[in-house]
């Protein structure tokens, strides 16, 4: 299961890097107009404060929805931890893997809850494409599969099928949103900055 | 839901009528040559993860109920094409992403929905990724024109400022007419002499929106009071009496074209500084686009409430709030200028002057609600729609108590004492200028 895990990587990989190479070789948008503002400060904004919660009328509005978001990243993020933790065979216990348990639990809870939400939502389900729903269901598996293991060690196979069918799976879905989402955010910052929008 | 009428006849503009099979063609083409070639087009149709944060942040959506004026799904009209055309394996895993051809029926929606966007930008500030739909909104009828889908409005407005340099029509000798009618209303009002130059040789170039004239004609008499009282010599220019600039919404040629006329006519009349009238995203066409389109360029542009701020805060003019008496005023951001234009604080310092009760609209500055015209919706066929549109700002206006609402962009004073109406709201309108003029003292 493991050459399976490591070849669905390099697809990811490839497939990432194929991607980055189209995204890198389109041109940027056209910086057309006399700035402003401080598009440095719009950049480091869109990074940071920008993302807090109070930051945005949607997040401030939807805290809950904002908070489930959080923590199903942070499950990914642990995920990911465990994931290196397996492949490379480094022993965790107590605290380390404590911590790990409550992350990816808690992601996964939070994973399951936006599937749902998905689902039953009148507005998300006009939104929502098949690649949206196989996307989440997929990162979910991934994080049931990580937080699994933490658990009990013995189910590292069944780890490593759900990785590496999200791995297969995510140069072609909108998983990547990962990647372009620093981009885009570049972009935002800059914009707003420039135009004076985004302010010390 | 109205569509607007599209035009039989496009001339001026570069583009011809296509037959569908054309369309379809050239629509996939340029949608392969977007992908290839546009960062920013990329990144909108891939970044998105369909989190919903657009949904309720959206007056279009909110107002019509209709799903395809979620910022999202209204870029999935055009993504679904991307996904369908770009994909690896489209046929499988483009189907998978929500992936369809293109096709005439397609089209038309995306000339209906694309003329439901009011490119507020609203949604890119609530978006995680920050994507921007009014730049995939203004890519998207620029491949319509392309296209020969145009709305017949809008080629009436081209057809008009390539003839007459403004949106209206107005001939250099009705404009005359108009200024001269206006210098006597401010000598009946005032028993002064205040004039309103027309193509002289001035520092200023002031370029008012051409309704200034006509309709919104208190906003020419508070620009005129201010200058003179200000003690400057400015001019209006004849060849270009249009603050607005449509190029923005839909094809940047006549953006481009707009912006040239300003700037000749600015070195004709030997002006040292462009100070724009009061509309929105004429404003950031003139300010953020000459620059780059027709740069470099070697006068200052400015706007009419930074030249309004500037004076007052100096004592340069004064200004008397019980002229404008004891009601409450608010204030309407114009999208273009609180979103885009960075003309956020000089409206409300301007405002905290010359008026004595002053509320603020929840939410405000570059959180504030479209009026549900922006981008030019100004159509007479829509008006179902644009009612619609314009009902979140209706409900704010109502929410403030206020009397007056003051919005300085005029798509706005087109469209708001309409949307008041439909929502019978009794308050009035009009433009920040106005209350400059009535409050300045001569």
């Amino acid at each position: 299961m493991k050459t399976f895990l490591l070849v669905a990587f390099f697809v990811a990989v490839a497939g990432i890097v194929v991607k980055m190479a189209g995204l890198l070789k389109a041109n940027p948008p056209r910086d057309l107009a006399p700035p402003r503002g401080d598009s440095s400060y719009g950049v480091l904004y869109a990074y940071t404060l920008g993302m807090a919660p109070w930051a945005k009328e949607s997040t401030r509005k939807h805290v809950m929805p904002y908070l489930r978001g959080v923590v199903f990243h942070l499950g990914i993020f642990a995920s990911f931890i465990i994931l290196v933790l397996a492949v490379f065979n480094i022993e965790f216990s107590g605290l380390v893997r404590d911590t790990l348990v409550v992350l990816s639990g808690a992601g996964l809870l939070a994973g399951i809850i936006g599937i749902i939400e998905r689902l039953t939502k009148s507005e998300m389900q006009k939104l929502n494409t098949p690649d949206d729903y196989l996307s989440v269901l997929l990162v979910t598996l991934f994080i049931a599969g990580a937080f699994w293991y933490v658990l009990n060690f013995q189910v590292q196979n069944w780890f490593y099928f759900v990785t590496g069918l999200m791995f297969l799976y995510l140069p072609f879905s909108k998983i990547t949103h990962f990647i372009y989402f620093f981009f885009s955010r570049y972009f935002f910052g800059f914009e707003f900055g420039k135009r004076g929008v985004i302010k010390h | 839901m109205n569509a607007p009428q599209k035009a039989k006849d496009l001339a001026p503009l570069p583009y011809r009528i296509l037959d569908d099979e054309e369309k379809v063609r050239k629509a996939v083409a340029i949608i392969r040559e977007k992908a290839a070639e546009s960062r920013m087009f990329k990144l909108a149709m891939e970044c998105c993860t369909k989190c919903g944060a657009c949904i309720n942040a959206c007056h279009s959506y909110l107002g019509t109920e209709d799903p395809y004026n979620i910022p999202t799904k209204r870029a999935d009209l055009v993504r679904s094409v991307y996904k369908q055309e770009i994909m690896p394996l489209s046929g499988v895993l483009g189907k998978v992403a929500g992936g369809i051809g293109v096709s005439a029926e397609l089209l038309e929606k995306w000339f209906t929905y694309f003329y439901q966007c009011n490119q507020c930008r609203r949604c890119a500030l609530v978006c995680p990724f920050g994507i921007d739909t009014a730049e995939v909104s203004i890519m998207v009828r620029q491949i319509l024109a392309e296209l020969g889908m145009v709305p017949r409005f809008t080629v009436g407005i081209v057809k008009n400022m390539a003839n007459t340099g403004n949106n209206m029509g107005i001939a250099k000798p009705a404009l005359l007419d108009s200024c001269e009618f206006l210098e006597e209303e401010m000598y009946e009002e005032t028993g002064i002499k205040i004039r309103i130059p027309v193509d002289e040789e001035a520092d200023i170039m002031y370029v008012p929106s051409s309704a200034d004239f006509f309709v919104n004609t208190n906003t020419m008499i508070g620009v005129a009071k201010m200058y003179h009282a200000a003690g400057i010599k400015w001019t209006i220019p004849s060849e270009i009496i249009e603050a607005a600039n449509f190029g923005l919404f839909f094809d940047e040629k006549v953006m481009k074209e707009h912006n040239r006329r300003l700037l000749d006519c600015a070195k004709k009349l030997k002006a040292k500084k462009i100070v724009q009238g009061e509309c929105g995203h004429g404003w950031r066409a003139a300010r953020m686009y000459t620059d780059g389109l027709n740069g470099p360029v070697d006068v200052e542009i400015r706007h009419i409430h930074e030249e309004a701020a500037y004076f007052i805060a100096r004592g340069i003019i004064k200004v008397d709030p019980e002229k404008n008496g004891d009601i409450v005023y608010t204030y309407h951001d114009p999208c273009n200028l609180a979103r885009a234009g960075d003309i956020i604080e000089e409206p409300r310092f301007i405002l905290r002057h010359v008026v004595k009760n002053f509320v603020e609209m929840t939410p405000n500055r570059e959180e504030n609600f479209c009026c549900g015209a922006g981008s030019g919706l100004l159509m007479e066929e829509i008006m179902e729609t644009r009612m619609k549109l314009g009902k979140v700002k209706a409900e704010q206006v109502k929410k403030t108590g206020a009397d007056y609402v003051v919005a300085p962009c005029s798509i706005c004073k087109a469209q708001l004492p309409l949307v008041f109406e439909y929502y019978n709201l009794p308050v009035e309108m009009s433009g920040l200028m106005d209350l400059v003029g009535k409050a300045i003292i001569l």
